[in-house]
């Protein structure tokens, strides 16, 4: 144990991986402070800047755009009322009111103690539940895997936005990309077309960049992101300690909200920040003042959404499934690397999962600090034109997707994604259930096809044990409340429709 | 109502595909070794799975679609006017366009030069016209790329017809 923990801290502890942490962090926030750059973006673009780096350096890069990303979106969230990240839309309620009042630098100094309190506790939760999942994980063969996976892919649900019919189009279109290349059992083609370049199949980098980043860039010629005008100074007005002291309990509990939400896959950073300013609403004495500039409003947003960032990382490291679109991206890079998590890689490689534990926990300190001086500098992050920088953006994607395979075709991959990107963002299709299907579908069926060579053709293997009987009910109950959640929603926005529209 | 429309555009649409992979281009794109023991261990059963799935779905969708508009219509909702984003449109054609031609452009001027033109053509597009900003983005940036990747990722960068002219 000592061994490994010295090996850990000897891949941490260097000059290299601090700087890729930091460096990480200050470019998560700067993308997140920037309406219309998602973090999801920072994370694809940041990617191929990591193919050198050894794998913890570069995985901690990837894991400080993620957390300095979740925090970004806060900024302009109470300086311009508009969230830089979905998730930070519940800190805009009370954090743009109090600027209003001229206490910007309080609402941002809260969104930062309740940010990085948030995210200290996501990475003790972590660190203390991840190596007990794998352990549960350990005697997994192909079927518990293949029901695992099929479970984990109900998450789409979770991402499918206002409709699960499209989502799940999404999803259908991400299985089959991933089919393409040479087949994993028999070696033959698969939509190859005699096709070299093809043969290995699509690359993860060109697709994700492709789909992330271009088509906001395609999509801004015919729908520029209206500016806002008034960008508010943070001021003087700072948070005091009796202002966290007031707020502590909020803070705590939407941490704990933003850990158990981030830990089941799908769920995401906006339903948790929602749920924990709802409860701070229904349980605070100043309940009357939510919604008119409320520093424990924007504390309960902010601690229930940055509660969700080391939590997802709970089922990636232990059983190697994504908890969202972002851990899809950082068990890209894994693969990348040539690991793969989940139990095998606590059995093989523990000095690197406490590496990546020790980095995660530094990331909450480098937050703090970086957080701090991004709050200075955001008016200048505002001011740079969208007419620069996307196509800055787009560059980046080239050489970043070119970086990979010093392939042309991968270039040519990224843009034909870019386009496929933009249509279905023209067709309300959100492209995060392509990604996680089109990481997880060659797992899926692997493990498919191995289980069904392991018994001869029964699939009865299916349901050989209790853990496949537990995936099993997990998922059709999972797809249930999909459906009928679905089913509502579908209902709801038919009547709003027919209450909006003027009739005839 | 648009909504509704689009639906049924897209169920439409992707009905219409997936038929065309189930019919043509699986038959023709997947090879099958001669004798499989399990229909389901074949290559071509997972992706046929994933079309007949996409197929289903996409009826769902065009009914839902053609649901909604009954619905609405039922209810006396008019479809609200829609003014076609000519400019708009036209400019997203000419950038994805413009995506090919670079990919183009790249593969005998290698990666930095045709990406100091595409910015400045990128940048120009979106309607920003301030020389002051364009010039030193578009030679700084690809510049300051090919160097990162160079110097510091270790990863060499094309520089096609103009290698003799760089670093």
């Amino acid at each position: 144990m000592l061994d490994h923990l010295a090996s850990a801290l000897t891949l941490v502890a260097n000059f290299q991986s601090i700087l890729a942490l930091i460096c990480g962090i200050a470019i998560g926030v700067v993308v997140g402070a920037v309406p219309g750059m998602t973090s999801t973006m920072g994370v694809a673009l940041t990617l191929p800047f990591t193919f050198t780096l050894p794998p913890v350096t570069g995985i901690l890069l990837l894991l400080g755009v993620y957390k300095g990303g979740v925090y970004g979106g806060s900024i302009p969230a109470i300086l311009v009322k508009a969230p830089g990240t979905p998730a930070a839309s519940c800190t805009v309620l009370d954090g743009y009111p109090l600027a209003r009042k001229g206490e910007a630098g309080r609402a941002l100094d809260m969104a930062l103690y309740a940010s990085c309190f948030a995210d200290l506790c996501s990475n003790l939760s972590l660190i203390l539940f991840a190596g007990a999942l794998a352990q549960l994980a350990q005697n997994f063969g192909p079927p518990e895997y293949f029901t695992l996976i099929a479970f984990s892919l109900t998450i789409i649900a979770g991402v499918s936005g206002d409709r699960l019919s499209k989502g799940l189009v999404s999803a259908g279109l991400g299985l089959i990309f991933a089919t393409i290349g040479l087949d994993l059992i028999y070696g033959t083609n698969r939509f190859v077309f005699g096709n070299t370049d093809l043969m290995a199949g699509l690359s993860f980098i060109p697709v994700l960049i492709g789909l992330f980043a271009l088509p906001e860039i395609l999509d801004y010629y015919s729908h520029p992101i209206a500016r806002e005008k008034t960008v508010f100074d943070p001021g003087k007005s700072r948070a005091t300690y009796a202002d966290f002291r007031r707020c502590f309990k909020t803070i705590v509990r939407g941490s704990l909200i933003g850990v158990v939400m981030g830990a089941i896959p799908g769920i995401g950073g906006a339903p948790s920040a929602f749920m924990s300013y709802s409860e701070a609403k229904r349980t605070s004495p100043r309940s009357a003042n939510f919604g008119k500039g409320e520093l424990e409003g924007v504390a309960a947003a902010e601690s229930g959404n940055n509660g969700v960032a080391g939590a997802t990382m709970i089922p990636l490291l232990a059983l190697g499934i994504p908890g969202d679109v972002i851990t899809a991206v950082i068990l890209g890079a894994f693969m990348i690397h040539g690991l793969r998590p989940g139990p095998l890689l606590f059995q093989k490689n523990i000095d690197l999962i406490y590496a990546i534990f020790m980095g995660i926990a530094l990331s909450s300190v480098f937050l703090f600090v970086i957080g701090k001086g991004a709050i200075r500098v955001f008016r200048r992050i505002a001011s740079i034109p969208y007419s620069v920088l996307f196509p800055v953006v787009l560059v980046l994607c080239v050489y970043g997707a070119y970086a990979i395979n010093h392939s042309f075709f991968d270039i040519l991959v990224m843009m034909l994604m870019g386009i496929l990107g933009w249509i279905m963002l023209r067709f309300d299709i959100p492209s995060a259930p392509f990604l996680i299907a089109f990481i997880l579908g060659p797992l899926l069926e692997d493990n498919f096809r191995q289980s069904l060579l392991l018994s001869r053709g029964s699939l009865d293997i299916f349901f050989r044990n209790g853990i496949t009987w537990t995936f099993w009910a997990l998922t059709i109950l999972s797809i249930v409340l999909a459906v009928r959640r679905n089913w509502k929603r579908e209902k709801t926005d038919i009547q709003q429709q027919s209450i909006e529209v003027p009739k005839a | 109502m648009r909504s509704a429309y689009k639906d049924v555009v897209l169920g439409i649409a992707l009905l219409a595909i997936s038929v065309f992979v189930l019919a043509w281009l699986i038959p023709v794109g997947i090879d099958s070794p001669g004798t499989i023991s399990n229909r389901a261990l074949a290559p071509a059963f997972w992706p046929r799975l994933i079309m007949i799935a996409m197929t289903a779905l996409s009826v769902v969708i065009l009914l839902q679609g053609l649901n909604r508009i009954r619905i609405l219509r039922a209810e006396g909702v008019e479809a609200e006017p829609h003014e076609p984003n000519i400019a708009g449109n036209l400019k997203t054609a000419i950038a994805a366009v413009g995506l090919f031609v670079f990919t183009w452009a790249m593969t005998w001027g290698g990666i930095v030069v045709p990406s100091m033109v595409a910015l400045a053509l990128y940048i120009l597009l979106h309607g920003e016209w301030r020389l002051t900003i364009i010039i030193p983005v578009s030679i700084g940036v690809p510049l300051a790329l090919y160097l990162f990747f160079l110097k510091v990722a270790l990863v060499p960068m094309p520089l096609g017809i103009f290698e003799n002219y760089f670093f």
